[in-house]
């Protein structure tokens, strides 16, 4: 997940009339981060599964502690990298509410 | 409202209980290593919940419909830690069978795993604190 964090390429600045071309219109930007988030979601959901069952092999015997630790690690990682960039998100958009017209 | 009760959870649980529980019966071991006529324990955990979670058995299961039917095959049901005495092999002249370099190592083994499932019960609350504050 980490390795997909590019939202929209990145564009240089020209002009404002570059602005419009960058992420199409506002409805696809959002649809894409929305599914950007979705993904994100179902990631987290996948490592923290993937957590619990080496957890429950090292119970067995079966695996070792280093790959529970790396396992755990690695869910708990994104977890904070997902709820972060959600709490950018709801920044923003309480800062463009406030924002004078 | 119940968090964190899922069966990962529980298993973690009595895994812990099942450490504290092995270092009071090896600790007993190794006080009474001198005691004759004294027979070792030991605390099943592990090979109880191999047969209960069975990781590599073939899914054959019998459907219960009440609570005190006895389940066949694999039950979603977390085991209990249980203590059992070796009564088989003697180790002095004493009718004594305790190892006092083996305690130590299985002392050293659960205090190891201890640790992993202290640190594995910690990682859960913290995700769950995580994903409930936000941030």
């Amino acid at each position: 997940m980490i390795n997909q964090m590019s939202l929209f390429p990145v564009r240089p600045a020209h002009g404002p009339e570059t602005v419009e071309q960058a992420g199409g219109t506002p409805a696809e930007m959002t649809r894409s981060f929305g599914d950007y988030l979705q993904q994100a979601l179902n990631g987290v959901g996948a490592m923290e599964q993937n957590a619990s069952a080496v957890t429950d092999r090292f119970m067995l015997g079966q695996a070792d502690v280093s790959d529970v630790m790396i396992a755990s690690q690695q869910a708990e990682l994104s977890l904070a990298l997902t709820s972060q960039v959600r709490n950018k998100v709801i920044d923003a958009y309480q800062e463009i509410m406030r924002m004078q017209m | 409202m119940q968090v964190l009760s899922g069966t990962g959870f529980r298993r973690l649980e009595q895994a812990v209980q099942a450490g504290e529980m092995r270092q009071k019966v090896i600790s007993n071991n190794i006080a009474n290593a001198d005691t004759p006529n004294f027979k070792r324990s030991e605390v099943l955990f592990e090979e109880l919940l191999q047969g209960a979670a069975g990781a590599n058995q073939p899914v054959l299961q019998g459907r219960r419909t009440n609570a005190r039917h006895i389940a066949i095959g694999p039950s979603g049901s977390v085991p209990e830690a249980q203590r059992i005495t070796d009564e088989h092999d003697r180790m002095n002249n004493n009718a004594n069978n305790v190892d006092i370099d083996r305690e130590m190592a299985l002392l050293a083994q659960n205090q190891l795993g201890y640790n992993v499932y202290i640190q594995q019960i910690s990682h859960d609350v913290k995700m769950m604190r995580t994903a409930i504050e936000g941030r």
